[in-house]
């Protein structure tokens, strides 16, 4: 309840921060950066009027034109850090040609697959998720050597606070959870966090991370929480999260994924989905695994008699049971008077923790799951 | 002979050499600029083949970088044995010494920025969109030189896609424009010479494969690399 209510705080505390979007989190950041390093320049196809009244001698009005990055690498080699507003859809050959160069890009555009696209380059791809984290990045990716990738959006989301930290490369816990970790960035990170708090009202504990950087991934941080959690769900607007992480997770810890859009039904269902797998996956192993008296079966006269058919013997079968309980038969055991399997818990194995926890939980997934948390 | 003519004869021995062994460039091309090339390096350019990266800059297409690289050996910047050793990283693309020259007028530097490009290179977009920028911040620091061949690999570029009027194409630009024979190294250097408020563009008239009779004017070896034996037929006339 505490956690609940403090996750809830926190939103509320953050929206109200801000009614301003990531492109102007960037415009301002280049104002700030501007002050701290003289080498900062601006190039901009039609959009940057704020900066060019600030530092006129440092910015470059292009209009729609497609060599703005061939110009801004003449800017980088001769020691400027240029941004520039471009797209990698439309300005692929002249971007991978200059991956090595310090050049920072702004991109603005809508296009969806610029952000994989970008992943397939030797750049730093960042996909911020509101107007505060828009200017940290900015800032960051200005202070850092390399070419670096920004894709910013004008959706007025407000999800991170001016206090948020952030790296460059390091993943935020928005969230902690024990059942799934949701791995999101951009607009999506707000759409993950209502996911995960709908999810929390059945029993379903989500970590949600805040992966702004896409390219490179915070490998440690993503494989450590996928050995927690046990299955991932990927949340975006646009492209390249997802592959990336399936990307990583294949090669060094492979665990049931999904990979959602940005809105909170379909996270929620995949979230479903993930963590029915993973207890799927992870039942059979349990009896060999865990304590003698949570697997042992009962004697034949305490078994649960199944509604319409089927007997359980031990806690790790009431998962199974449960998993492919039909929604009948549950609700049969299970509704607004009465809750079967935790009295046959408390009554058939003393365990009046788990039962109380059971007693709870509204849904088979639910369930599963506490019992899955319980037994580890 | 003059030293220019025997630098120029030397690169156009290299231009030759260094295709025939990679098997594959633009041959022609290199050998047209290889008196533009003498001309700058060895008459109006500043530099310090000790110091690199101070003094002017160079840009040059990509394609052009046997000459190029090959002038550079003939300057002191490395010796003929290195020149054949490995790629060296380049500075090319207009649009790119164009920002490099907006840079230098940022900090109010003093050095100059040229650039050699082939006519060829004019049929594709990006470079007027540069040609369109330079003319419009007046960048006077900054010099183009066009290699006016009018070959390229599938004929004459008249025919493939027709660049002229050139020089009103420029002007219209906001460029100032001088035209040149581009295998006499005086007029070259005289051209480059020349003060202007506005940027600078060299059209320099060559002939595609100059000095080799069996390249010149065949657009032919625009792509092309020298056998063995053409390789060596070459070196005898330019010995």
């Amino acid at each position: 309840m505490a956690r609940k209510s403090a996750n809830k705080r926190r939103r509320r505390k953050s929206a109200e921060g801000t009614s301003m979007n990531a492109q102007q989190g960037y415009k301002e950041a280049l104002l700030e950066l501007a002050k701290q390093k003289e080498d900062i320049a601006v190039l901009s196809a039609d959009s940057g009027k704020e900066f060019a009244k600030h530092y006129p001698n440092r910015f470059i009005q292009c209009g729609k034109a497609q060599n703005i990055i061939g110009i801004a690498k003449g800017l980088a080699l001769e020691g400027k850090i240029p941004f520039a507003n471009a797209c990698v859809t439309k300005n692929f050959e002249s971007i991978k040609e200059s991956a090595n160069a310090n050049i920072k890009i702004a991109d603005m555009d809508e296009e969806k697959e610029d952000t994989a696209i970008a992943c397939t380059l030797p750049i730093t791809v960042i996909i911020p998720a509101d107007y505060h984290e828009a200017k940290k990045a900015t800032i960051a990716a200005g202070l850092q050597k390399g070419m670096a990738y920004l894709k910013l959006g004008k959706e007025k989301t407000a999800i991170t606070a001016e206090k948020t930290p952030f790296t460059i490369g390091r993943v935020e816990i928005m969230r902690a959870g024990k059942d799934c970790t949701i791995i999101a960035c951009g607009k999506a990170l707000q759409d993950a966090l209502h996911a995960a708090e709908k999810l929390s009202l059945q029993e379903i504990e989500c970590t949600v991370l805040n992966c702004h950087t896409i390219k490179p991934l915070d490998k440690h941080a993503i494989i450590t929480s996928a050995r927690i959690t046990g299955c991932i769900v990927t949340a975006e607007e646009y492209t390249g999260l997802g592959s990336s992480i399936a990307e990583l997770l294949i090669q060094h810890y492979p665990v049931p994924m999904q990979l959602s859009t940005a809105e909170a039904t379909s996270i929620a269902k995949a979230v479903k989905e993930v963590v029915l797998l993973k207890c799927e996956s992870t039942c059979p192993e349990l009896p060999e695994e865990h304590g003698k008296r949570l697997v042992s079966e009962l004697h034949p006269e305490v078994y649960f008699k199944v509604h319409g058919g089927g007997i359980i013997k031990s806690i790790p079968g009431l998962k199974k049971a449960l998993l492919e309980m039909k929604d009948e038969t549950f609700s049969h055991h299970c509704n607004s008077h009465k809750n079967d399997f935790s009295k046959w818990i408390r009554e058939a194995f003393k365990e009046p923790t788990l039962a109380e926890e059971i007693e709870k939980t509204k849904t088979k997934i639910g369930m599963a799951a506490v019992i899955d948390r319980w037994m580890k | 002979m003059t030293d220019h003519a025997l630098i120029a004869k030397n690169i156009r021995k290299d231009v030759i050499r260094s295709i025939a062994r990679a098997g594959k460039g633009h041959t022609a091309s290199n050998l047209s600029t290889a008196d533009i090339f003498t001309a700058l390096y060895f008459g109006t350019l500043k530099h310090n083949p000790r110091a690199p990266g101070y003094g002017d800059r160079v840009f040059a297409s990509k394609h052009l970088s046997p000459a190029w690289q090959a002038t550079k050996s003939q300057a002191g910047y490395f010796s003929a044995k290195e020149l054949f050793k490995e790629q060296k990283e380049l500075n090319t693309g207009l649009s790119t010494a164009v920002g490099s020259a907006l840079a230098a007028r940022m900090d109010g530097k003093q050095h100059h920025t040229y650039c050699i490009i082939s006519d060829h290179e004019l049929s594709k977009g990006e470079n007027w969109e540069a040609i369109m920028l330079a003319g419009k911040y007046k960048l006077n620091n900054f010099t183009l030189i066009i290699d006016r061949s009018n070959i390229q690999a599938d004929g004459y570029t008249e025919e493939i896609m027709p660049l002229e009027p050139l020089r009103a194409k420029y002007e219209a630009f906001n460029w100032n424009v001088t035209e040149v024979d581009g295998h006499n190294h005086a007029h070259i250097s005289e051209a480059l010479k020349e003060e202007s408020t506005k940027p600078k563009a060299v059209i320099a008239h060559t002939i595609p494969g100059k000095g080799i009779s069996f390249i010149e004017n065949k657009y032919e070896w625009h792509e092309k690399a020298p056998t063995k034996d053409e390789e060596e037929k070459a070196l005898k006339e330019l010995a």
